[in-house]
């Protein structure tokens, strides 16, 4: 089969669907965290910590829903961590999220040893059975009716509406823009940033785990970097949801790369792994250094309301 | 909170954080402390397993310390290491077994540490240091497959994931110190010592540290007097990378004569936490770099009792409990625009 024929075959098409869901909702977490001001590097460990949430509590229950729930759970509890360390403890939002990676690296392998009694992987979980058939008209419908993938779509027509249309998200915008004045007019800079915080880490707990759902388990370290990736997205997206939502598309293309090409060996694959990360790095400087007034972050990142 | 009073904040709270955890898996706090203390500082074999993974932590260290002295965040170490330490690798295989190789060895480690800092050292002089962050965490990941690719292509020894035994090492220390013998301690340490101790010096009296600090401080003030911002930030960065680099020379050199994927990992992490902890004295950087080698062997000390994985949630939270501790606060984002204004 020639190239342009596997890579527009049903599988991969339902593999590209799959894939773009952890960087759509990973990088939504971090445009929504940033746009209220609070530097947010933290997202591949909110990923792991919101997969290893959802395999646990859907092993524990049997529930997928239960497991979805439980990285909700998971990720507004970590970002509201980070969010109160970041907004009201003043502490560096750039170290408070290599922390949160840190401690999602080793806390999800003692979770793993002392639950499971394995370093590298959790007991394989059933997820949603719908569609099941190995035709491609099927795993195609697997992947676009997939309750992540809805509720991804739903979010990202849900969050960018109620962020730029709402009353109550003006405080997280005017805290995320300019901090200073939001005080001065009597918005509560700390307490927008802990909400925009809170929920931004739950949607990036949610990538984790249709991550998770993906993979039919938890395996330690499974994110592979794609949490930078979807930094990496925020950046190039200008803090825009619906921007950052094609760039997953892309980034999810190179990733089907890998499958496409799984035959052509060892160098190859490895070559193939770095892809999207050297797409992303060139892409960030051809955006720096070509285009003059695009890509500004929020204006108010990193400091603070006095 | 000065530092010193951090540090044994630290302590105590690690202390106090081992007791709760043994407690939860069912053992006597008195039993995981003892083997704690029993397997680091507690024999001459401890002792010098610990001042084996201070080396790399404190080179490391160094290398977020110089970054941070422009207001750059390396949080690239690991990569860089990774890619320096299979330079050394390849290098030592060809390189006859005396001084001047050891020379050369440090040479090659340092140019490929620089070298791999390359990119983010050129994204910082446009862009700034919120984006030559995230290239440098990009690079971290590109590392590995890189290092993969490497190896696979050619570098490793047929039928096996290392690179061939190289024949220039640097000598163990256990030849001047008996009692360190089976420890993987080598002359390594001495020279990242002197490596600290000339980094101090030069972070004090140099033109080019100066200017750093005053980058860091106000870039547009800085380019007002005749700072070559982007050259000054470029070189800060290129060399937190020669730094991260030299980790090379002890864990590929020192230890174990050739590479293999893997080898080092983890110390670049652990060099931000020496960074925050140790401050920007040599001495503090010597003393966080022990506390976290003391953690990292004292993983391996407690294991049969509870999951070594334990010590990195303590990294992390040493990492966020000095952050929050000094009130620190250095990174340039929030200073500085992304583009010059």
């Amino acid at each position: 089969m020639s190239f342009f024929a596997t890579l527009f075959s049903a599988f991969v098409l339902a593999q590209i669907v799959r894939t773009c869901i952890p960087y759509v909702l990973g990088a939504m977490g971090g445009i929504l965290t940033e746009r209220s001001g609070v530097i947010q590097i933290g997202i591949e460990g909110l990923m792991l910590l919101g997969g290893l949430a959802c395999v646990v509590a859907e092993l524990a229950t049997g529930s997928p829903w239960v497991g979805l729930l439980a990285a909700l759970a998971m990720g507004a509890f970590v970002g509201l961590v980070h969010g109160a360390l970041v907004a009201v403890f003043r502490v560096d939002g750039v170290i408070s999220g290599l922390a949160i990676n840190l401690f999602a690296l080793g806390g999800t392998r003692v979770a793993l040893r002392t639950l499971y009694r394995s370093t590298s992987n959790s007991p394989s979980i059933t997820g949603f059975r719908w569609f099941e058939g190995n035709d491609g008209v099927h795993s195609i419908l697997r992947a676009v009716v997939h309750p992540t993938t809805i509720l991804a779509i739903a979010l990202l027509l849900l969050v960018p509406w109620l962020l730029a249309r709402t009353t109550r998200s003006l405080a997280i915008r005017a805290a995320g823009d300019e901090p200073v004045a939001a005080r001065s007019l009597g918005v509560d800079v700390p307490k927008a940033r802990l909400v925009a915080a809170t929920i931004g880490g739950a949607l990036a707990a949610l990538g984790g785990a249709s991550l998770a759902q993906d993979m039919h388990q938890f395996q330690s370290g499974m994110t592979n970097g794609r949490g930078f990736l979807a930094i990496a997205i925020v950046i190039l997206s200008g803090w825009n949801f619906r921007r950052a939502a094609v760039f997953s598309i892309c980034f999810a293309i190179l990733d089907a790369c890998q499958i496409v090409f799984q035959g052509a060996g060892r160098v190859v694959g490895d070559a193939l792994t770095m892809l999207p990360f050297i797409v992303a790095l060139a892409s960030l400087a051809f955006s720096m250094f070509g285009s003059r007034k695009k890509l500004e972050p929020p204006k108010g990142l990193g400091r603070f309301e006095t | 909170m000065s530092r010193p009073y951090a540090f044994c904040f630290c302590l105590l709270v690690s202390w106090l954080a081992l007791d709760l955890f043994a407690l939860a898996y069912g053992h006597a706090p008195f039993e995981v402390v003892a083997a704690f203390a029993q397997g680091t500082w507690g024999t001459t074999y401890g002792i010098g397993q610990i001042l084996f993974k201070a080396t790399p932590l404190l080179l490391t260290g160094l290398a977020v310390r110089v970054a941070l002295r422009a207001g750059l965040f390396n949080v690239g170490a690991e990569g860089q290491l990774a890619v320096a330490s299979i330079a050394v690798g390849a290098v030592g295989v060809v390189l006859p077994q005396n001084p001047f190789s050891w020379i050369l060895l440090v040479v090659v480690a340092a140019l490929s540490g620089a070298l791999f800092a390359a990119v983010p050292a050129i994204l910082s002089r446009r862009a700034g240091g919120g984006l030559s962050l995230l290239a440098t965490i990009l690079m971290n990941r590109l590392a590995d497959p890189l290092v993969a690719l490497l190896l696979h292509a050619g570098l490793a020894e047929t039928d096996s994931s290392h690179t061939r035994p190289m024949r220039a090492t640097l000598p163990r220390l256990d030849v001047i110190i008996p009692s360190l013998h089976g420890s993987a301690v080598s002359v390594a340490l001495p020279f990242a010592i002197a490596v600290a101790f000339a980094v101090d010096a030069f972070l004090r009296r140099s033109r080019i540290a100066r200017e750093w600090m005053f980058v860091r401080e106000n870039r547009v003030a800085s380019a007002k007097v005749g700072i070559s911002v982007d050259r000054r930030l470029a070189q800060a960065m290129l060399v937190s990378g020669a730094l991260a680099g030299l980790v090379g020379l002890a864990t590929v050199a020192g230890y174990k004569g050739y590479y293999e994927q893997g080898l080092g990992a983890g110390a670049g992490f652990a060099g931000i936490g020496v960074a925050l902890l140790g401050g920007e004295s040599a001495v503090g950087l010597i003393v966080a770099a022990l506390l976290f080698g003391t953690l990292s062997q004292g993983g391996l000390a407690i294991n049969a009792l509870l999951p070594r994985e334990i010590l990195q949630l303590f990294e992390a939270g040493i990492i966020v409990f000095v952050a929050l501790l000094t009130g620190e606060s250095w990174s340039i984002i929030g200073k500085i625009r992304w583009r010059k204004s």
